[in-house]
């Protein structure tokens, strides 16, 4: 099976609609900074050890298996900014790295729901960063399953080929 | 030496321009034929001149955020266009983020926002065409206001040429 080798997921990118908060939850879920028990300060207190532009892909780190892991924020156009992210890369790296981009936040608890569209009026970012933090803390579950599945997907991909029927059934699915 | 080494290696290899606008199918589509010569930067386009260009009145929301190669110029640079939406400075924000992420050198990049010269006419006729697929009340208003900002298109693609390449 050679495709497989190419199948390695080297670059993951999680991203969210809260600025920064859902993604870099995301990201330290999977580099297992944090866990889905964490207290609000503890989880308060990540936050504010990353520096994460909004559009602005910041590397968080890199996982046991070599991945780089990245989190973005964005406040709107979620959607599209995956595409452009996707197309960039196509478009303009040589290297041939394959990239993975998730969502962090795909189906949300409300408030968060009603609290989100207002994040693209400026007037709101400033009570938004003070929210935001909570809202992503009650929905880290929610985060953490997001994180479990997609890893389980790159985790066959990325196997050998070593026999695990499970595995090969995962990866085909 | 070594500047005049990079700047060798750069006309060498050439830099990578992307025209952008809000939905990439008419102001950035339209720059990037005059920066390729498919447009005369001396006549007015006509009708005909301005559909025959690929990706002219084109583009819908689904192609939005992609990327498309219209062709190469004289200095050996690939000319890009792309919708963007609402995006705006956060675009190229994004797009140079993305840059460093990869190690693509920014200076490679070169972003030119196109939504400046942006008439009624265009935003009218676009919106009709592209977003309710009236083609045929939109386009003509669409080319009319393409017609009517024209020159200050050319205006840009030259200040492009002159001060970035």
């Amino acid at each position: 099976m050679p495709w497989i080798e190419e199948c390695i997921i080297l670059k993951i990118i999680y991203y969210c609609h809260t600025g920064k908060y859902g993604a870099l939850a995301a990201a330290g879920l999977h580099l297992n900074l944090i866990h889905e028990n964490i207290s609000y300060e503890e989880l308060v207190s990540f936050f504010n050890k990353y520096d994460c532009p909004t559009l602005t892909p910041s590397f968080i780190g890199n996982d046991t298996q070599g991945v780089s892991v990245y989190a973005l924020g964005t406040l709107k156009e979620s959607k599209l900014i995956n595409k452009i992210v996707t197309s960039f890369k196509t478009t303009f790296c040589t290297d041939g790295s394959p990239l993975l981009m998730i969502d962090a936040l795909p189906h949300v608890k409300s408030p968060l729901n009603i609290i989100l569209p207002l994040l693209s009026l400026n007037w709101f970012n400033k009570l938004g960063d003070i929210l935001l933090p909570y809202l992503v803390w009650q929905n880290i579950s929610v985060i953490s399953s997001q994180v479990y599945n997609h890893e389980l997907d790159y985790q066959y991909l990325i196997m050998d080929n070593s026999g695990d029927e499970k595995g090969w059934i995962n990866c085909l699915r | 030496m070594a500047l005049l080494l990079k700047f060798i290696i750069r006309r060498e290899i050439g830099m990578n321009i992307v025209y952008h606008c809000f939905g990439g199918a008419h102001s950035s589509v339209t720059a990037a034929a005059i920066h390729l010569g498919w447009l005369s930067p001396n006549k007015l386009p006509s009708k005909e001149d301005l559909t025959k260009i690929p990706y002219f009145d084109w583009q819908t929301k689904k192609d939005h955020g992609i990327f498309r190669f219209m062709g190469k110029d004289e200095f050996g640079n690939k000319v890009f266009f792309i919708g963007r939406r609402y995006l705006r400075h956060d675009f190229e924000t994004l797009v140079y983020g993305l840059a460093k992420m990869y190690g693509v050198d920014s200076k490679e990049i070169l972003l030119i926002n196109t939504m400046p010269y942006i008439n009624w006419m265009m935003i009218l006729g676009g919106y009709l065409s592209r977003r309710h697929g009236i083609v045929k009340i939109g386009r003509p208003i669409v080319i009319k206001g393409v017609q009517h900002s024209f020159f200050r298109y050319v205006a840009l693609v030259e200040r492009v040429k002159k001060f970035f390449i």
